[in-house]
Order: structure tokens, then sequence, then C-alpha cells
């Protein structure tokens, strides 16, 4: 009976119904692994775009963290680098030693160095904080144009230096000494903005296809948001102070200023204060682009939508029933702290719920590897399926 | 005449025919609405029944389809009938999630032949479901688990699967 019965294979599952199956399926590393079953699925799986999904978290030992279902990822990182980011698939690297920074192809491994070898001098200074920015929404395609922020401090003084690149250059990168501490950068439609102490720049990018991409000039374009406090007591009897981290983000057509309250105890003892210190709350403001042009006012925002926040190194705003990500939350890591390597990495990391005002856990098993010998803090990883699986001849 | 319930016949690949509510159908399957549809003129003056020839779903198949079909787009089946409270826990998104949990949770060969019909028939909340259930057996599972449980020969040369491993070691 059974051997009569018509019996459709699933190797046979018509390749429009291996797709439709696809699209339920969120993981990267399960489309890899369909892909690998046999020749019909890889074929389906290399047409089929992967749907945006939660990112990834890099532990800095070369290892993902997939914080959907908490699954670790090992991939191979060279052994002298912190992780500092990612662009699509490029994660964004330091060598320890040279201060060289590089581009990694997370998938090929292809390695791209960034030409700005005679900007990093790691000689007395440690770096606080990197991050890069393409200025195209077309990504990191060579020729392309990206900023990269660059925060150290010498002693005790700390800088804040904003180069322009320009991929597969072979000229030096110019770079651009901010008189003012920067905290963040974003490009927003076609516009490099940075953020100094809750105050928003403009920075004017002079290109072209000669000599080398400039900065020119540097103008105000709106005011600190009101109650601007950087350091404040967040208790009576002064014994939990407080600090803001301020992070820009473009989500879905608005320029965002996220600020981020963190506490510690006063009373321990300083090494301990930064590995100890916790989030307490979010706020997000919203650049108002109806006022004048130089007078553009920050609006405070109460609900985030649709949109899921994700702040760190490298922040996104993404669409939360597409990622299926809790609606109006962000979900945040540690980027301070980067030189701290004895931490765990997921400390004061969290989901923000803007409706409850209340933080839950990243993952909620917090049984996560403890990676060891890297410097630098977790950092959001967003998978991308462009640059996977390039097979000769299939 | 008018207030009697119009019925169709739907007979299977292996001959057995099944009666189900004209409206129900229609609403539940565009296909079959389609057939419906074309037959309608030359039916519009005579009394005798239905019967559309389904060639593509087995007697099984078409019998549990038609279970869930009546379930879900039956109107006066859906509301109030005394044991659908028995699928509906609380916290449910739906009355009928448990139905759906349970309506899936079959063997392979089966699940796969709803996959068909429901795709056949064009039934877009079943094809849904049942290409849901697929994507839960997949997820997770490693290469040599997905080809043990769904049947699927290696096709690969050696040479081709050293490649496929050594390009992404990471996600097996």
């Amino acid at each position: 009976m059974a051997a009569a019965r018509h019996c459709p294979s699933w190797a046979d599952l018509h390749p429009e119904l291996v797709a439709l199956v696809l699209k339920r399926v969120p993981s990267l590393a399960d489309h890899v692994r369909l892909g690998a079953v046999c020749r019909s699925w890889r074929r389906v799986v290399q047409q089929e775009p992967l749907l945006p999904s939660l990112p990834w978290l890099t532990l800095l030992d070369g290892s993902f963290l997939d914080i959907a279902d908490g699954e670790v990822h090992r991939m191979r990182v060279p052994g002298d680098v912190s992780i500092h980011g990612s662009v699509g698939h490029w994660l964004f690297l330091r060598r320890c030693l040279s201060g060289e920074l590089l581009l990694m192809n997370h998938f090929s491994k292809l390695v791209v160095r960034l030409p700005m070898e005679a900007n990093v001098s790691p000689v007395g200074c440690s770096m606080l904080f990197l991050k890069l920015v393409p200025l195209s929404t077309s990504g990191l395609l060579p020729d392309s144009l990206f900023a990269v922020l660059m925060i150290t401090a010498r002693e005790h003084e700390i800088t804040s230096e904003i180069s322009i690149c320009r991929r597969r250059s072979s000229t030096t990168a110019t770079t651009f000494r901010v008189s003012k501490y920067v905290n963040d950068i974003a490009c927003f439609d076609g516009k490099l903005y940075a953020l100094s102490l809750g105050e928003l720049f403009v920075l004017d990018i002079v290109s072209s296809h000669q000599g080398n991409p400039r900065i020119s000039y540097m103008k105000r374009v709106a005011k600190a948001v009101q109650d601007h406090r950087i350091f404040c007591r967040l208790t009576e009897d002064n014994r939990y102070h407080g600090n803001y981290w301020t992070y820009l983000v473009k989500s879905r057509g608005k320029l965002l200023h996220i600020r981020r309250l963190v506490g510690w105890l006063s009373t321990l003892p300083l090494q301990l204060k930064m590995e100890r210190t916790r989030t307490v709350s979010f706020e997000v403001f919203e650049l108002d682009f109806t006022t004048g042009s130089r007078h553009r006012k920050w609006r405070k925002l109460y609900t985030l939508g649709d949109q899921a926040l994700f702040i760190g190194p490298n922040s996104k705003s993404l669409s939360a029933s597409e990622c299926a990500a809790q609606e109006d939350c962000i979900y945040f890591v540690c980027d301070y702290d980067h030189e701290n390597w004895m931490a765990h990495p997921l400390r004061d990391s969290g989901v923000f719920n803007m409706r409850t005002g209340r933080i839950t856990p990243l993952l909620l098993d917090g049984s996560v590897v403890q990676p060891q010998g890297r410097r630098g803090c977790a950092t959001w990883f967003f998978p991308a399926k462009a640059c996977w699986l390039i097979f000769p001849g299939m | 005449m008018a207030s009697e319930k119009k019925v169709v016949f739907l007979r299977s690949s292996d001959g057995e025919a099944f009666e189900v509510s004209e409206e129900v159908i229609s609403a539940a399957s565009v296909t079959i609405k389609g057939m419906i549809d074309e037959e309608s003129p030359s039916r519009a003056d005579t009394a005798a029944t239905t019967t559309l020839a389904i060639p593509n779903v087995t007697a099984a198949t078409l019998s549990r389809v038609l279970h869930y079909v009546n379930k879900h787009f039956d109107a006066a089946a859906v509301v109030g009938r005394p044991d659908d409270y028995i699928f509906c826990a609380p916290g449910d998104e739906h009355p009928l999630a448990r139905f759906d949990d349970d309506f899936v949770d079959v063997d392979n060969d089966t699940l796969i032949d709803l996959v068909h019909a429901a795709e056949y028939l064009h039934i877009k909340k079943l094809f849904d479901l049942t290409c849901k259930a697929v994507a839960d057996k997949l997820k997770g599972r490693t290469i040599d688990q997905i080809r043990e449980t769904f049947g699927i020969v290696n096709d690969y040369t050696v040479e081709e699967e050293v490649e496929v491993y050594r390009e992404n070691s990471w996600a097996f």
C-alpha cells in the first residue's frame, strides 16, 4: 500500500515551496545548513534573501552569539585584533600593537587595510572609542567614502578625531581634529552629523576623485536638549552617581539622539566603578527638521513605534516586527570600558522597554561562554547573506 | 430552495468523494472557488449536485484538509460550538491555535502532502500553517539530521562537500 502511494520527496519539493519555507526560518546559520543539504536546496538558499533578524553579538574571542536563540557561532578572527563594530558583513578591527585599522569580510575572510596608519599612534594614548560610518547608502563598496571617529585619551586629555577615507585608496586619509569632545557620529540624508555634549553639528565634506576627501568645516545645527547634565547624583544621600552616554541613530527617516543614563556606587574603588556601572534608563529625542537650519530642536519621543533600537559601538534601528524583536524596546550592550578585558562581555547589557521603563536581560538564559584574552566591548553584528557560499562550479 | 445550503462533492485522486458546503469551501480555497464559478452558468438551471475532480490530492489528505477547512471557514462552526473550547487554552492567540498545533503534529510525509494540497487548492491560511510547521522542523538541525528526517539524498561530490564545510564551518 505504502509503496503504491504517490510519495513526493522532500528533495523534489518545488523550489518556490522551499523558498516559502525559508522565509519562515530567520537564522543565517539555518540558511547555511539548509543550503548544504543538497544541490537543489542550495540553489534556492542562494537566491533567497535573508530576512532582517535579531543581530549577533561579537564576543571578542572570535565567537558570535545569536541573541535570538543563544546559539554561539565560532568564526576565525585574527588573534591580535580587537573588534570595534561591523558594517554589513565587514568587521571593523584594530590591531592591538600597531594600531592599524582593518576591515575583514566575516565570511570570506578577505581583509582590507584602511589608509589610516599614519593617524593611529597608540604610543602613550589609550583608545576609548572607535566607530566607522559609511557615507553612502550602498555601504562599503570599493571607492566608497566612510568616516572614522576615534576618541583617545592621553593622561587626562581626551581627543576626538574624525577621519574621512575612501576604500581602496592608496592615499592617506585626512583627519579632522575636533576641538570638542565628540561622542558619536552618524550619516543621515547624505550628511555627516556629530554629537558633542548633546549639541549637534553637521560636518561639511569636500570630496573629489583626484584629491583626498576632507572635512572643511563643522557647524552647530542644534543646541543640547534641556536638562542637560553630564554628571548627576541619582540618590539623595549621594551614594549613587550617574552619567549620560549619548548616541546618534538613524531610524526610519528620523535622526535620533539617545541618552543613556548609567549609574554607579560612588563608594566603590575606582577600578570597580567602571565594571559595576549599570544602565538605569534611556531617553529618546528626535531632531525636528521643521525649524530653522541653524536652530533645530530636539523633540522628546515616548514611543519608537514599530522600531527596535540596538545601542552600542555601532547602533542601528530595525523594524521590530521584521526582525522579531520586542517592539518599542532598546537593546543595549556595554560600549564603554574598552580596555577592561577581564570583565564579562555581557555586563551592563539588556533590553529597555520604552513603555514600562523596565530593563530585562538580553538573554533569558545567562549561560554564555566566557571569552578569554580579547580586549574590547561586545558589539552588534547584523548578519547579511551577501558574501557567503562562494563555490566554484555550483 | 434558496434557504437550503448548497453542497459540492470533491473527488480525490483515488476516487473517494467528499461532501462540503459550497460557501465554506469557496471561502477557503481560491482554486475550488474558481472551479465552481466556471461551472455556475451550466449549473444554474439544474438541480444536480456538482462533483469536482481534485486529481492532485489523495483521499487521506483531502479529508484532513476538509477537517481544517470546516474548523476555520465555517462561521457557524467556529463560534459557539462547545467542543471548540477544548482546543482553546487561556492565553491562546486565537481559539483555534491548539487545533492548528495538533493539526500539523503529523509525520513528515503527511505534512508534505498537506503543503502540496494547500498550495494546489490555494488555501492561504493552511499553506502558511504547514510551511511554518516545516520551518520549525528545520530550525537548529544539523545537515545529517535534516537529510535523515526528510529522506534527502546527499548529491554533492566529496570535493564539493569538503568545500561546503570549509567555507561555512562556523554554522555546522
